[in-house]
This record gives structure tokens, sequence and C-alpha cells, in this order.
């Protein structure tokens, strides 16, 4: 019986051939078995119970003044082949968001911690830098200019934003132009690994800086001057 | 259908509910599968539309069928239909 509202439940799921993120296939297709044999088996049936409905469901169109009948294209397309093959095309590439969103939650995780912990070391014990030491994720100590964050936050949000880069990238080719740069490696680690650690340590020269920030302001100069290099 | 600015009439299945389960059915029986398939796929075959009894009057689903008319599609929605009626059937 469970397995029988198994299959009811999922008999309107008839889109998942235009299914394009391999995460949300691979979730969807684990939910309905326990291994491999018991997903293939649920597609099976679902495809059988889907032509059914198929063949016992028309519709009526009106196209150039012309009544037309036809059938629910998705329903006949859902096919146990075409299903599976769906599933195991999507495997591998999840596999691969998954490696990479791990990466990404460490180094997001760890970001805060880490950089407090290497601005205590960093920030130069002086009075006029006594605010700053006391918090140097202050937005105020950053450059308010150019920066809405403090430092800190600044490195955690471009971790993020470098996660989300394939929904800033609109032209496929080069999507996946720079994926398969970031899987290159350099001493046993992905360009892709390298650079979220990169984006996470990016600013902490900032945290030498030679002056305060709104004395910098006031004077007009860059108050990190070759923080880049530290 | 022009007058009425209607450019598709969705889900014809027969008279009603009852009929397209029906002819769902006769479908079933002319398919070659094995006799203990066949019955299992009888099973659902016959409740898989169920919960459309709990979702055709519900508000969500009526906002749905409006917008739905509105775009030119004569159809009465059942939003959500498939996963409704799970514990009925069990019972």
């Amino acid at each position: 019986m469970k397995f029988a509202q198994k299959l009811i439940e999922n008999h309107m799921n008839t889109s998942i051939l235009e299914w394009k993120d391999p995460t949300k296939i691979v979730r969807y297709f684990t939910s309905l078995g326990k291994n491999k044999e018991e997903i293939a088996e649920t597609i099976k049936r679902l495809a059988q119970v889907l032509h059914i409905d198929y063949l016992a469901t028309e519709n009526v169109f009106l196209r150039n003044g012309e009544i037309e009948y036809s059938k629910n294209i998705k329903r006949s397309d859902y096919n146990f082949d075409a299903v599976r093959d769906k599933y195991q095309s999507a495997i591998r590439p999840a596999e691969k968001i998954e490696r990479e969103n791990k990466i990404y939650v460490e180094r997001i995780n760890n970001c805060e911690k880490d950089l407090l912990q290497i601005a205590n070391h960093l920030i130069p014990l002086t009075a006029e830098n006594n605010e700053f030491g006391n918090n140097p994720d202050d937005p105020q100590e950053h450059s308010p200019q150019r920066h809405e964050f403090g430092i800190i936050t600044h490195s955690k949000k471009s971790i993020v934003h470098f996660s989300r880069r394939n929904q800033y990238i609109k032209d496929k080719n080069i999507k996946e132009k720079i994926d398969s740069k970031l899987q290159e490696t350099i001493d046993g680690k992905t360009k892709l690994e390298l650079l979220a650690t990169a984006f996470e340590f990016h600013d902490i020269g900032k945290f030498l800086r030679n002056m305060p920030t709104s004395e910098a302001q006031k004077i007009g100069v860059d108050p990190f001057p070759g923080h880049e290099k530290i | 259908m022009q007058k009425k600015n209607l450019n598709a009439i969705i889900h014809i299945e027969g008279r009603d509910l009852r009929s397209h389960i029906a002819l769902a059915l006769k479908i079933l029986e002319k398919i070659n599968l094995p006799e203990k398939e066949k019955e299992f796929l009888k099973l659902v075959i016959f409740y898989h539309d169920l919960g459309k009894q709990e979702v055709f009057s519900t508000k969500e689903n009526r906002i749905q069928t409006i917008q739905t008319i509105a775009k030119g599609r004569l159809f009465q929605t059942m939003a959500l239909h498939a996963t409704a009626a799970g514990d009925k059937i069990e019972k």
C-alpha cells in the first residue's frame, strides 16, 4: 500500500525530464527508493501509471480557428529509459556540486573565527587602533565609501558570491569554461579550493593599516595602501 | 471558444472523474502484463486522482483556476491533488 501511495503522490511529477538542476534531480530520485533497485522499480511503475493516465486523457486546443485534439506529451515522454538516463546523468554533476558546497560551507563557517584570530594578531596595539582592535569587522573601520561591510563580513560575502557565480554568468560556454578551469589542480588542491581560500584571506593585509580609516579619509588617502602585498 | 477568448480546454477525460478512471482501467486491462502487476496497477489507477476531491474547492485552487482561465485555458486546476488524499487511500 505504501508503494501504491508513493506512486500516486508522484504521478504529477511529469516535468522531471525538463529539470536542469542536478542536485534537485538526484534529491528527487533518491526520495523514490532506498537503493538503486527500489528507485528503478518506482520509475518503472510510475512510467506505466503515467502511460495509462496519458492514454485516458485528452486536451482540446483551438489553433487557427480549428479545434485540435492532443495528448499530454509530458506523460508519454515519461518512459523508463528516458527517466533513468536523466537520473544517471545527474549523479556525477550532483556529486561535484556537493563536493564544492562542502568547500564553501567549510570556508564560510571558519571565516569569522579565522579572520578574528588573524585580526587580533595583526592589528597593531596602539591607542588609535583601539576601536579597530575591539571590532575588526566594523564597516566604519573598513573603507565605508567603497565597502558596505566590515573586512570580515566582506570576506565572508565574497566566498558566498563566488559560490553563486553561475547565477551571475549567463553564457553557458563561459560557465563551463570557468567550471572546468576551477577543477584543475595545483599541488593536489583544486583551483576552486584555492580560490575559496583566497577569497577568505584576500583582505587580511588591511588589518595592518597605516592610519585610522577616518583620518585617511580626511586627508584623502587610501587607508590600506599596499594591503594586497602583505 | 474564440468569442470567449479561450484557446484550450484541458483534460478532457470523459464526462467526469469516474469516467476517466473507468477508461484508464479499461486501457490497463488491455495491456499485456502479468496478472499480479496488473492487480497492483489497478489499485494505483483507481485511486490516483482521489486527491482531486480534496483540493477542488480549496481557496488556493479556486485562485489557480481563475488565473488559468484568464490565460485562455478552460481548466479546473487540481493543485497538489497528488498528495492530498494519502491517508484516505491507506484507509
